[in-house]
Formats: C-alpha cells, structure tokens, sequence
C-alpha cells in the first residue's frame, strides 16, 4: 500500500472515532457518583445547596480531595504526580468523567440513577 | 540464516500477539460487571431485581427460578397451580404452600379479617383486573359473602382441603412471602446488597455497598413521582391503595381491596398505605388490612404492634407518619407524627 | 552485528528512551483525559526493533518502564504503561515485515492505538469503570496523531543514522 492510501486511510479512521466520540450517548442527571476500583464510595446529589464540602477518598498514590459546591463536584488536589483530575475542573453532563489513574478513582454521573435519588418504588399501579 | 529466525519470530509474534488481545477481551467482558439487573413478569406483576457484588448475575439467575416455581404454586389464576386445585375443592400437601396459607390465616386472625384471604369468591364475582369488571346485583354479593370469612377455615394441617364453596386468593401476601424466599435465596449465595422490587412491593437486603441506607420513593396516587420517601436498610416497603387496580362505571371508581364483611369496596378516605417491616409477608398483608381498617383503627392497631411502621396518605392529601419513621422518612409535603 | 555490538546499542536506546519518558512525564498534562501524551520514548522501542531485534526491543521496554516509573515514583502507572507498551510491541513486532523500514510511520500509528488500547485495558481493569470506554474513541485519535509524528521522527533518525554510517559493519 502506499503512503497515500495509508493517509487517506487513517484520515478516514480519524473522521469515524471523531464521529462516534460526537454520537456517544452522554450522561446527566443529578445523581453523581465516586468510585473507587469500582466500587461506589459516595453518592453525591446535585445540585448542591448550604455550604461547600470538602472529603478526601485515599488511595495508593495517596488521597483526592474532593470538593461539593453549589457550581457543581470536582477534584482541588491530588497527591499524585500528574495532577490531570485537578486539571479536570467541575464535572459537567456530558461524556468525560473525572479520572485519577494513580488513585483508581472515578467520578462520573450515575446515569442508572433515578432523578430523585430513590432505589425503588413501591405502589405502582398494576399493569392493565 | 537471519530469514529463516526472523519469519519464525513473526509467526510466534502473530501468535503471541492474537492470545494478548483475546484475553485483553475476556478481561474487558469479565471484570466491569458488579451489578446486575434481571425484569421478569411473574404473578401478575413486573418483577425487578438488583444485585450487587461479585456472582450477582448467577445469584439472580438462580432466584429468578424461584421465582418462577413460586408463580407455578401460588397463582390462584393458573388452572395447574397448588391454589387452583385447593379451590377446585382439592386437597393439598405441597409444605410451602401450606405455610403461605397458614401465615394468611394468622394475619387474617390478628387483623380481625381487615385481610381476608377468603375474599376471592368476590373477587372473581366483582372481576377486578379483568375485561368483564362491572359492579355486581346486591344479591349476588350476598351470595358470595356466604362463601367468605377466614374464620369458616379449619387450622391449616397437611392435607389440607377448603370447605365446599370456598376459594383463597393468596396474592395479598403472595408477593411478600415470594420476596422473603427471593432474599433467602440470594442471602444463600453470597449477595449482600440488593434490591428487590416485585410490582411495587420492595425488599432491601442489606444496605448499599458503601454501606449506606436505600431510599425508597412512595408512589404518588395523582399522577407520576413520588409523595414521600423511606430510608432504611434490611427492611421491606409495601403500600397498597385504591388507585393501584380499579374501573369506573357510571363515573365512580370501584377498587379491588374489598371488604370481607360487606363485599363492598373499602371507603375510608385513605388514599394509600404504606408498611416498613423486617417481615415482608406481614407488611403485604398489613397494608391490605389497614387500608381496609381506615386511619383511627390502623393507629389503634399500630400503638397495639411492634412490628411494623406505617405511612398513611389521605384521599385529602394529608401525610400521617407513625413515631418509628421519624427521621427516615422525607416529603416536600408537611406531615404528621404519630406518637406511641 | 556482533552480540556485544547489539547489547551496547541496545543500553544507548534504552538509556535514551529512559531520558525522555522522564522528561514526558514532567510535563504538565496535555488534556483532562488521562493517557494522551507524545509517546515519544516510543521511537527509541522502534529504532531497537529495526536496529537490533525484536528480543531486544521488547527488553528495551521493559527497562525503560520499570526504570522510568521507578525514577517518577508512579507505581499505578507502572502497570498502564506496562500493558500499553506490550500491546504496542506485539502490533509492531507483527508489522515490522509487512510494512518495513519506509513505512515505519503506519506501523508506529498502529502501535501507538495498541498502545492505548491496552492502557484503557489496564485502567478498566484496575477501575472497574466501564464509563472509561467514553474516552476510547479520543485515545484513538490521538493515538493515530501521536503515533504518525513519532513514526516520522524514527524514520527520520534512521534515514539519517544509516546514511551516517552509524549501522555499518
């Protein structure tokens, strides 16, 4: 093949993962969670009203300081070296969750969630 | 001599490289699942089950056969179930069944039969959930109340056989005791942490897996949402209301929790009932029963148990809360307390 | 090449590689997604491949990640970069024949996307965050991005190195 038709070929590629990047489903809802290894820590529910609250989540790297303000949840420090969950900024709906590698922490918003919080209902009206 | 080493290495290296990506893709599908739902229709009702933690999927898997056997014997519905053939006027030796009936009757007699499994004659005759619902003559209605009243029923023994002309409808607690085997049996394989929620009748076992409470939202009888909500961990949320099952004739709504005594359906201004217990097939019932007993009678009996804690919601809109829910229970809506 | 030619070699490219995946990982971050960096360190994997073996290129990776996250500290890191490096040497490794010396830039591109690919394994791995997936579509691309201009320098330090004589004898 040549140089040209590999290109040709990775200009297409590009525009395809662009495209999907573009069309993934994003995710929302007031229901934010922390995640450690996977496992959930803290459920946060947004928006947040009364005072800004600070806890920290720990992990191998050291800790996350995790802020909840009326703006939103996000990452003020980090103790590990590469400092992209604070470089992250709030979290906003949307497809890019908050990662710190280092730690095995994640926050994304938990899109499984119901918007007012509840696990389950009771009393539903019988089907007809 | 070179070659022949270097198109060797570029076969182990295709080799070498197809085994990295295979088990790179068994890593991907294996390891992000830690939760897993399953929806079911059974006994009348969607079904929705959440287990957390690892063997959730399998654990769900084997409760749904429960499930499905639990269906088989207690529909009073399906001609080949164990209830079918006890009110065909059959007798029965199956033990589960025995011991729902059994648990029936107790609640029927601590209630006064407020729940009354007998009801089913009236049922059918009344025809809730079904195209031929209408509101039928006086006199068929006495006539089926003669084949109605838990106290006509014999201590439940094995075998077992119902009086002639009489029918027991178990799907008043059917659905709690079918939760309490579903959390056995989940409990049995490890799981920790879930939610069970069959039509509208939730089960939390255990808490969250931060250990957190579950909240559970009260259906609102108006419309969409919810009118309030409970916290708890370990414990059983029923609610039972008029708005749950009815039809309308001639512009006024008949619903199916019936009196026992009347074969009337039960006007007492409440709207729903709510029970938060540890015992499921006891909440099932209590909610039936209060509702039947209306808000004056329900306090009563409550300040009379220790087992259970109820939220009532009036046909007016007013919200009562017994004392033991204080603090886990929240609404947007003002609401009373009511003391021991 | 003689043996003690090719370990010699081998210690120059590795000592080299080492140099820039510390210099990298200084750097602030490029973009809030974790994973996306030049990658250069990787022409260092490729000249080893080319110059001196496949074996050896692989060592060279090797070294250069336990070195190098033991020299920045980052034991997390050690396993992300450790899986993406791997992935990135098999893809390369299996393409060196097929593509050759003059289209080492499609070959780098390939490695870099197996490269990130097996990072976002680890990290799913270790996270156990499917929501990760989000990012692969942008780790691709970047990927491709990063992996054409590494190609290129290699290609370029190659052309320039064999012409120099630096390969011969």
């Amino acid at each position: 093949m040549k140089s040209r038709s590999w290109a040709i070929l990775f200009a297409g590629l590009i525009a395809a993962l662009l495209l999907l990047w573009k069309l993934l489903p994003g995710s929302g809802g007031n229901a934010v969670g922390v995640y450690q290894d996977g496992a959930l820590v803290k459920t946060i529910y947004l928006p947040h009203t009364g005072e800004t609250e600070t806890f920290e989540v720990f992990g191998t790297a050291g800790g996350n300081t995790i802020e909840v303000s009326k703006d939103g949840v996000r990452v003020v420090s980090a103790d590990c070296p590469d400092q992209v969950c604070v470089a992250h900024g709030f979290l906003v709906s949307g497809k890019e969750p908050i990662i710190c590698l280092p730690n095995r922490l994640v926050i994304r918003f938990q899109e499984d969630a119901r918007p007012d919080g509840a696990d389950a209902v009771t009393g539903g009206r019988s089907l007809p | 001599m070179v070659r022949k080493r270097d198109g060797g290495m570029t076969k182990t290296g295709t080799i070498a490289c197809a085994a990295l990506v295979l088990a790179l893709t068994l890593l991907l599908c294996g390891c992000v699942q830690k939760q897993a739902t399953t929806e079911i229709f059974a006994m009348d009702t969607v079904m929705q089950l959440t287990a957390y933690g690892s063997g959730a999927e399998r654990a769900l898997g084997v409760a749904e056969g429960e499930l499905a056997r639990l269906d088989a014997e207690l529909s009073a519905q399906r001609t080949s179930s164990e209830i079918a053939k006890l009110n065909a006027g059959g007798a029965c030796e199956n033990e589960e069944v025995l011991r729902v009936l059994a648990r029936a009757l107790e609640i029927a007699e601590r209630t006064d039969g407020a729940y009354d499994p007998t009801v089913y004659p009236l049922m059918q005759l009344w025809g809730f959930g079904t195209e031929s619902a209408h509101v039928p003559q006086q006199t068929e209605i006495s006539d089926a109340l003669g084949a109605v009243g838990y106290e006509k029923l014999s201590a439940v023994t094995s075998p077992y056989a119902l009086p002639s002309g009489m029918a027991v409808d178990l799907g008043g607690i059917g659905k709690g005791f079918a939760a309490e085997t579903l959390r056995t049996c989940l409990q049995e394989q490890g799981i920790r942490s879930a939610v069970l929620s069959l039509g509208g009748n939730v089960t939390l076992v255990g808490s969250k897996i931060d250990g957190s409470d579950w909240t559970v939202g009260l259906q609102n009888p108006e419309g969409d949402g919810c009118f309030g909500y409970v916290s708890g961990k370990d414990v059983s949320v029923v609610t039972s209301g008029g708005y749950q099952r009815y039809f309308e004739e001639k512009g006024r709504r008949y619903w199916h929790i019936l009196d026992a005594k009347t074969g009337w359906p039960v006007e007492t201004g409440l709207s729903s009932v709510t029970i938060v217990s540890a015992d499921n097939t006891l909440a099932d019932g209590l909610s039936t029963a209060l509702f039947v007993m209306g808000l004056d009678k329900a306090i009563e009996f409550w300040r009379a148990s220790d087992d259970f804690e109820a939220v009532f919601l009036l046909d007016s809109g007013e919200i009562y809360v017994t004392q033991g829910l204080q603090g886990s229970f929240r609404s947007e809506r003002s609401f009373e307390v009511i003391a021991r | 090449m003689k043996k003690l030619r090719k370990l010699t070699l081998a210690a120059l490219l590795t000592a080299a590689g080492l140099v820039v995946f510390v210099i990298e990982a200084q750097l602030p971050p490029l973009t809030v997604i974790p994973g996306i960096k030049p990658g250069l360190s990787n022409v260092f994997t490729m000249l080893t491949l080319f110059w001196v073996g496949p074996s050896w290129a692989l060592g060279t990776m090797f070294v250069r990640v336990s070195l190098g996250c033991l020299l920045t500290g980052q034991t997390m890191a050690f396993f992300y970069s450790l899986s993406g490096g791997l992935l990135a040497f098999f893809i390369m490794w299996a393409l060196k024949k097929p593509l050759g010396e003059e289209k080492l830039w499609v070959l780098s591109a390939f490695g870099a996307m197996g490269h990130n690919l097996g990072q976002m394994a680890a990290a799913l791995f270790i996270t156990r965050t499917a929501a990760l997936l989000y990012y692969l579509p942008v780790l691709m691309v970047s990927a491709i991005g990063t992996g054409i201009f590494t190609g290129l320098c290699a290609q370029l330090v190659s052309r320039r190195a064999r012409r120099a004589g630096f390969l011969s004898k």
